[in-house]
């Protein structure tokens, strides 16, 4: 799997090899060079010296070496004006930079840091600190380099998924809908009777057909928004009209559970713009998850208020509330609260990140918290006017 | 209804043939006709001239696009819906300039579906 290779390099950053690094001296005097040389050597690490800022940055537009020591005050290009330059190389944009500087000239330090200097290390050189900070830094960077390229590669790998998750739900979804169309004419005996054993049988291929669709369905949505396809056809209309549709659509689910389905419109105008397919989806989502998530005997009201600038949609339940420590999981990606739906439905947990996902490209918001009489209360916000963004 | 209607649909998949038909004679078709590529779609309009036509657009060995010409020709006045699962500006454009009526979206719902069906077929109730 691609998942745990990309795991790996992550878990392995811990036993990042420095050995046989290869380290880039710029120095004016030959004999820092040759002792930085020697102590190189000892950690076995390869030297490559450079008398000039300017040898050295022509070797660099080649070459990329692990680490970079370099002398501050230099003949010629000093060591500052090295690193800005070096940084403005798309290969050398991270590679640790380490300064030799005298105690003298600290304040040249933050210039250097400026530049883009990542450390440095005060004369004269002693063996272990040089060593050390070298290979700290090398580990450092091999760690970076590899979260890097990890990050690469699972973003690759997302999108991919994305893409299947599209590509798989879209053919999916055509069958379904010729399933479940195809067994509610069975279920209405339009074209002949059926006996009781097959009207129960019918039944349970309407109820899956249509539980698949509706994770299906869900499913498109979410390869939609991360794919970023998902547009929005934005129209003027009434938000209660929607609410009142939706809730003719449940009217026999809730009844069925013994839920008594309230609308409570509070507000004379309910007019705003918006995409009637996607708020519906909305609508529907809170209104089957207040009934699905609630004991029977119990009443979901859905109520409409407004003020002149924004429409509030509230799906409010009777039913266990959610835990308090759950309510990050609530609009997450495939997650789920440890509530159950209480007759056996489904639940894929995808609908309300997709509810989220909707409303937040209309501009608006959607919360949720538990009411301080019993159960939990959904609200959705919607601008009456988008504005573009 | 003075006359009994008839159908063909013209589809890949038999799902999608034999939801149709259902919707079809739902909607009061007494005969439906069914085939599974343009060429034969062409072939059956020919021996059964059928007052309402569906054709798939992607199909193989003839897609649904071609298939329309042909019917045309035979009857420049025939009723023909196209059906796609993915629709874009071009291929609506193409549909309409060679004479097809309506154009049918496989993602809208059944009843959307239904209703379109419906309208057509009043249509020709009254034209017939």
């Amino acid at each position: 799997m691609p998942v745990n290779q990309s795991q790996s390099i992550l878990e392995n950053t811990d036993e990042i090899e420095t050995q046989r690094s290869r380290v880039l001296v710029v120095d004016d005097d030959p004999l820092v060079r040759k002792l930085v040389e020697k102590i190189l050597q000892r950690g076995t690490i390869d030297f490559e010296g450079f008398p000039s800022a300017e040898t050295a940055l022509e070797h660099l537009k080649e070459h990329t070496p692990d680490l970079i020591l370099s002398d501050i005050m230099m003949p010629g290009m000093d060591g500052i004006e090295f690193c800005s330059r070096l940084r403005k190389l798309i290969h050398l944009e991270e590679v640790p930079v380490i300064f030799f500087t005298g105690l003298s000239d600290m304040d040249a330090l933050s210039r250097a840091y400026d530049a883009g200097a990542s450390d440095y290390i005060v004369k004269p050189l002693r063996q272990v600190e040089l060593l050390s900070r070298v290979h700290h830094h090398i580990e450092d960077f091999r760690r970076k380099q590899a979260a890097k390229i990890s990050i690469q590669l699972l973003n690759q790998q997302n999108e991919s998924k994305t893409k299947f998750l599209g590509v798989a739900s879209h053919d999916l979804r055509n069958p379904l809908v010729s399933i479940r169309g195809i067994s509610q004419y069975l279920e209405s005996e339009k074209f002949g009777p059926l006996n009781e054993c097959q009207r129960e049988l019918v039944k349970t291929i309407v109820e899956a057909s249509e539980s698949m669709l509706s994770l299906v369905e869900d499913l498109l949505d979410v390869s939609m928004f991360e794919s970023g396809q998902m547009r929005i056809q934005v129209e003027r209309q009434s938000l209660e009209a929607l609410v009142d549709q939706g809730v003719t659509l449940h009217s026999a689910n809730a009844s069925n559970k013994r839920i008594e389905l309230i609308k409570d419109s509070r507000t004379g105008d309910s007019e705003g713009d918006f995409d009637r397919k996607l708020i519906s989806r909305v609508i529907d989502n809170l209104i089957s998850n207040a009934i699905k998530f609630s004991p029977s005997d119990t009443t979901v009201r859905i109520v409409l208020e407004s003020d002149s600038d924004v429409l509030y949609l509230k799906v409010e339940d009777e039913g266990p509330g959610i835990p308090n420590d759950e309510f990050g999981k609530l609009f997450k990606e495939f997650s789920r609260t440890s509530n159950q739906p209480t007759a056996g439905e489904s639940s894929n947990g995808i609908g309300l990140f997709v509810c989220q996902q909707i409303v937040q490209r209309h501009g608006g918001s959607i919360s949720a918290e538990n009411r301080r009489s019993k159960g939990t209360r959904f609200t959705v916000a919607l601008n009456r006017i988008i504005t573009d963004g | 209804m003075d006359k009994e209607l008839t159908a063909l649909i013209a589809d890949d998949e038999a799902h999608m043939r034999t939801f149709m038909k259902l919707l079809l004679l739902d909607l009061g078709i007494k005969k439906v006709y069914l085939m599974q590529n343009g060429m034969d779609a062409i072939d059956a309009f020919r021996e059964y001239q059928p007052d309402l036509v569906l054709l798939d657009i992607n199909m193989s060995v003839m897609n649904g696009l071609d298939a329309l010409e042909g019917i045309k020709k035979i009857n420049p006045d025939c009723k023909v819906i196209m059906m796609t699962a993915v629709s874009t500006r071009d291929s609506v454009e193409e549909c309409s300039r060679k004479g097809a009526t309506y154009y049918i979206l496989k993602t809208q719902t059944p009843e959307e579906i239904r209703t379109l069906l419906k309208q057509v077929i009043d249509s020709i109730g009254v034209s017939a």
